[in-house]
């Protein structure tokens, strides 16, 4: 298998078509908390602007060169980030972990985070038990107009501690069979 | 034990170790694995669980990715690639 992390930035914008395609997925929609549907022209100024951007880092997500999804750090400063995560549905069983695996590994090693952040609605079940099972526990909620959302939080110390041990030690094993790279804007 | 009933066993184990509930009152062909209980990592800790038990990771040995919705098709897939039989 052979994963690989392209920044928004040198993506085509076919691609970009093909990323919407997902982000505006119904299933998609409903986890974030902007559920609007996202269109192209507004995507794609975006991404021009992302370009000057530091605070966001955008990839889409390759698996043996088929576009699953993508995995995104925004508000990133020199100690904290934030992040979040959206793909296809029946997809390899490891490609979400995966993912995740080794966006937390850069942003704690590559690019010196010391606390990672991230926001997830209280319905999104899976998504709540997936990120505790990343070693995230919850710190603060709140509600917008709509929807309830816990604030979750992960240190790099903790990180450091469990990333090679007990379930997420499983995950590591498995991705040292793994090809990856992270290809990031010019 | 039947690859169907190993499936089964290591999936109870998995819930627990990943401290969930199974969400349906039975596992059964039907079941949507995205509401039986297991997240996505739930379901990576299974797969590489089952690699360990029966020694094959079928999603590594298709030629063409196919990735099961339900629990039946779930087992379908192991069956079906299954070295051995």
């Amino acid at each position: 298998m052979k994963i690989e992390f392209r920044d928004y930035t040198v993506l085509e914008k076919d691609e970009h078509i093909e990323l919407l395609g997902i982000r505006n997925l119904d299933f998609v929609r409903a986890g974030t908390n902007d559920t609007k549907i996202i269109e192209l022209e507004s995507h794609l100024s975006w991404v021009e602007n992302l370009k000057e951007d530091d605070s966001k880092l955008f990839y889409g997500v390759y698996v043996d060169g088929y576009l699953l999804g993508g995995i995104n750090l925004f508000d990133i400063d020199k100690k904290t980030a934030h992040w979040g995560l959206f793909f296809k549905q029946a997809i390899n069983p490891f490609i979400t972990s995966f993912a995740t695996y080794l966006l937390m590994d850069r942003a704690f090693e590559h690019f010196g985070v010391a606390q990672m952040f991230l926001e997830v609605n209280k319905k999104n079940i899976n998504a709540y038990k997936f990120d505790l099972n990343f070693g995230f526990t919850v710190y603060d909620e709140y509600k917008n107009e709509d929807e309830a959302f816990y604030k979750m939080s992960l240190s790099k110390d903790k990180w450091s501690t469990k990333k090679e041990s007990g379930l997420l030690g499983i995950i590591y094993k498995k991705i040292q069979t793994v090809e990856y790279k992270f290809i990031e804007r010019r | 034990m039947s690859i169907r009933e190993t499936i089964e066993r290591v999936y109870m184990e998995v819930l627990e170790q990943t401290d969930s509930e199974l969400l349906v009152p039975k596992l059964e062909d039907g079941t949507l694995l995205l509401e039986s209980g297991l997240d996505s990592m739930g379901f990576a800790i299974l797969v590489a669980t089952l690699e360990e038990e029966l020694e094959y990771d079928p999603f590594t040995m298709m030629e063409e990715a196919v990735y099961p919705t339900t629990y039946g098709e779930f087992v379908a897939i192991y069956e079906k690639m299954n070295p051995n039989q």
